[in-house]
């Protein structure tokens, strides 16, 4: 109650529009340069011994205004911030005392060695923060910076370690412990009926369309499709639902094994494909509380240029130029497929490119994002055809949001080509690799 | 071999197999009374005039390197001031080896103390660059160089030379033969500094070879072996080790290879490894090994430790209870640094105690 008294937002910020969705997770990062000259004051700020000020500083760094993940209230001489990543909410205060900051992890009522175990095992690999114990029955992750030996770098990764740490580990106890209660959830976590039901239903329908395709195929004769109806089922699945819980497990799992290079690929197969029936046969109550909607403050990618990202793409689409000669429409498509998915799987990009590359998935995937209330159809599936006006609105509704941060960004639509499926991915994608940023160094 | 007899050769050996250490690495080597000398492989002591060595009869010293032959790569070492021999000595076999007979390699592999890995003589003369070679496959890791290799008897029939490239489980021992050879030529000179000519094995004294060519048959010594060179830390690694001279410590006794120190003081034991890679120092102190009962109050008891320590991590690690302290370079501040040292060697002592009226451990 005290701490809801004290976080009341001195400016509100604006509300989170209830049409926008955020897909994928720990993806924050090449934050916009008027939240970079933040950082670079508080650099200057710490230098200087004005902690207060620096650490304001800091907290304007990490706040994206649009999804509110960060609170706070100061005064002169300190100030508590609230931040909230994934499941957690982490509470701090800075005074002449150091910066604190700690993230209620789970209660339990019965000690067990093996969860004390697990947590004091994981402090060895911790660099700033720390599993403890604040009171009996209680875990905490907790990490206190000395006042005088502040600076911006030290407070970013450690406050970047602990909103990690206590995100993934509290998710991963929770799962290997039925013992532990979780704690300190964030009030931004939140499964409403209808998202969780609608994803979990996709994730099904998308278990079995990729069960069908591959019963379909050969591993041996066909060994490309077959490993990239997987892989893309993992992004997407990944991406899109960004589940948590056991299916979220599975799918973090069943991509480790799909990548791992060591095994034959029928073996990776087959495991794919039981992996997949799993998912599919998951019941309601494990689903429940498995797909939720959260703000995530710090990313675990770090950041990419957009030149990285183009090049992959670039090399991904001339590795596909032979299946159109070909007039192998099915490969080709899950080429295009693949390379969305790749890039919004391993870069940390730029806002504007991973909005335009999620419209591939709103072109492949129209029905879920009809579900979800995000617009009209990109592509009519039955007639297959595309919605040119839709898809055009669309690009520049992306591009206008982000002028203001990139004033250099252009996205030339007159290159693209309707004329069907893969022809437009493939003309999208190459106007994606073409866009212009003015690069920067950023932390994430 | 049954485990019996391992111990036994392990008990037997264990104060004749030394540690050697410089600033780059470490190895092994052992202790020979005829004359009082350590032997070791030239390639672990190569480019330095001086090393440290650490073994059961006596603490980590600085000792210098007295005697090197390339061809061979043996080198002999003294050893350090007070050492006395005991009554019993390591015996050297003279004859062939026989293939197929039972042997132990002994040594320090990845700095840990007292290995022992058995294997068989596989082939008796293995000949490389004109040298006839014992091949073993019982295992010589990185460390395991310039240690015994011990047959049933606890006779030392070779010194653990190299192991072939990519496989550990085919070694290479340089057999006795050649270090009775090499012990009888360096008598003459003892305790003088010698190179011996890889070309025509002749001897020279140092002082006489300083030219860089061998008197006798004009063939270079390799550079380093004329001109050791002195270890010059740079970046960081000067950074923690003028800030190890500056507590008091001899740094040459505290390095452990090229990123990694160990400080001493009374019953603690702290540890500073620089990862170069995340550029983070890390200093680690073991407080205690895990009680065998009563575990799940101990751990709790650690975690509540945990909240009231403001820059000390607690940890465990395999059986071990640590107690750790971290910092990146950018952040770096020597005094922060020299207060946490402070900590992890005096708190430790503080908790054993109180463990021990706890836990009873």
């Amino acid at each position: 109650m005290l701490f809801n008294r004290i976080f009341r937002r001195e400016k509100p910020g604006p509300e989170i529009s209830k049409s926008r969705h955020f897909f994928g997770s720990f993806l924050d990062c090449n934050k916009p340069g008027e939240r970079d000259n933040h950082y670079r004051k508080a650099g200057e700020l710490f230098r200087d011994g004005y902690s207060v000020e620096a650490i304001l500083e800091i907290l304007q760094y990490l706040n994206d205004p649009d999804r509110g993940n960060v609170e706070y209230q100061s005064n002169e001489f300190s100030v508590e911030f609230r931040i909230h990543q994934g499941r957690k909410q982490i509470n701090g205060r800075l005074d002449n005392q150091g910066l604190q900051a700690e993230a209620s992890m789970a209660e339990y009522d019965r000690a067990n060695a093996s969860f004390l175990r697990n947590v004091l095992e994981r402090n060895y690999f911790l660099q700033y923060c720390r599993f403890s114990q604040p009171q009996s029955g209680k875990l905490s992750l907790h990490c206190h910076l000395a006042v005088e030996k502040l600076s911006a770098e030290k407070v970013f990764f450690a406050l970047k370690e602990l909103c990690l740490k206590a995100d993934i580990a509290g998710e991963e106890l929770l799962f290997d412990f039925d013992e532990l209660k979780e704690t300190g959830l964030s009030p931004k976590y939140v499964c409403p009926e209808e998202h969780w039901k609608l994803k979990s239903r996709f994730l099904r329908e998308w278990s079995a369309q990729t069960l069908d395709a591959l019963a379909s195929k050969n591993t041996e004769k066909e060994p490309l499709p077959v490993s990239l109806l997987i892989i893309n089922f993992f992004y997407r699945a990944d991406y899109l639902l960004r589940p948590s819980g056991k299916p979220g497990r599975l799918i973090k799992i069943g991509m480790e094994d799909f990548r791992d290079k060591t095994k034959a690929l029928s073996h990776r197969v087959q495991k794919a494909r039981e992996l997949l029936k799993e998912l599919q046969q998951l019941d309601e109550s494990v689903m429940r509380g498995s797909f939720c909607s959260a703000v995530y403050t710090f990313g675990l990618l770090k950041p990419s240029s957009h030149k990285e990202v183009s090049q992959a793409m670039v090399e991904q689409l001339q590795k596909g130029v032979v299946f159109r000669h070909k007039k192998d429409e099915h490969i080709r498509l899950l080429m295009l497929e693949n390379i969305a998915g790749y890039c919004l799987f391993v870069f940390g990009m730029y806002e504007p490119v991973k909005e335009l590359l999620t419209m591939v998935y709103r072109v492949l995937y129209p029905e879920f994002f009809h579900r979800l209330g995000m617009g009209s159809r990109l592509y009519n599936t039955a007639s297959d055809t595309l919605n040119p006006k839709e898809i055009l609105a669309g690009i520049t509704r992306i591009v206008e949001t982000h002028r203001q941060a990139h004033p250099r960004l252009r996205f030339y639509s007159n290159m693209l080509v309707f004329t069907n499926l893969n022809t437009f991915l493939e003309s999208f994608l190459q106007e994606i690799t073409r866009l212009n940023f003015d690069e920067k160094n950023s932390h994430g | 071999m049954k485990k019996t007899v391992m111990d036994e050769l392990l008990f037997k050996n264990k104060d004749f197999v030394v540690q050697i250490s410089t600033p780059f690495g470490t190895g092994s080597g052992f202790l020979l009374s005829e004359p009082l000398c350590i032997i070791t492989n030239y390639h672990i002591v190569k480019g330095h005039g001086e090393v440290v060595v650490q073994g059961n009869p006596f603490p980590k010293k600085v000792v210098s390197v007295v005697y090197t032959d390339v061809l061979l790569d043996l080198a002999l070492l003294e050893v350090p001031q007070g050492y006395q021999p005991g009554s019993e000595q390591p015996v050297l076999f003279e004859g062939t080896v026989p293939e197929g007979q039972m042997v132990v390699a002994i040594g320090h592999p990845f700095g840990l103390n007292y290995s022992l890995t058995k294997g068989v003589i596989s082939k008796n003369n293995r000949e490389y660059n004109g040298v006839q070679y014992l091949q073993t496959d019982a295992a010589i890791h990185p460390g395991n160089s310039g240690g015994p290799l011990v047959n049933e008897n606890g006779v030392i029939v070779g010194l653990n030379t190299m192991a072939f490239s990519g496989s550990t489980r085919i070694g290479f021992s340089l057999p006795s033969k050649y270090i009775i050879d090499s012990l009888r030529l360096y008598k003459g000179f003892y305790p003088q500094r010698v190179l011996r000519c890889s070309s025509c094995r002749s001897p020279q004294l140092f002082e006489q070879a300083k030219g860089g060519y061998c008197e006798n048959c004009g063939k270079a010594f390799p550079k380093e072996e004329i001109h050791p060179r002195e270890f010059e830390p740079s970046g960081m690694v000067a950074v923690v080790e003028k800030m190890i001279e500056r507590l008091g410590y001899d740094v040459r006794l505290a390095r452990n290879g090229p990123f990694l120190w160990e400080l001493s003081k009374g019953e603690s034991r702290l540890q500073i490894l620089y990862a170069q890679n995340t550029g983070f120092l890390v200093m680690d102190t073991v407080v205690c090994v895990l009680p065998p009962k009563d575990i799940s109050r101990f751990y709790e008891f650690l975690l509540q430790e945990s909240y009231l320590q403001k820059n000390l991590v607690i940890s465990v690690r395999g059986e071990k209870v640590l107690l750790s302290w971290m910092l990146h370079e950018n952040d770096f501040n020597e005094e922060e640094a020299l207060g946490a040292i402070d900590d992890l060697l005096e708190k430790p002592v503080a908790y054993r105690r109180t463990i021990e009226q706890k836990f009873g451990v």
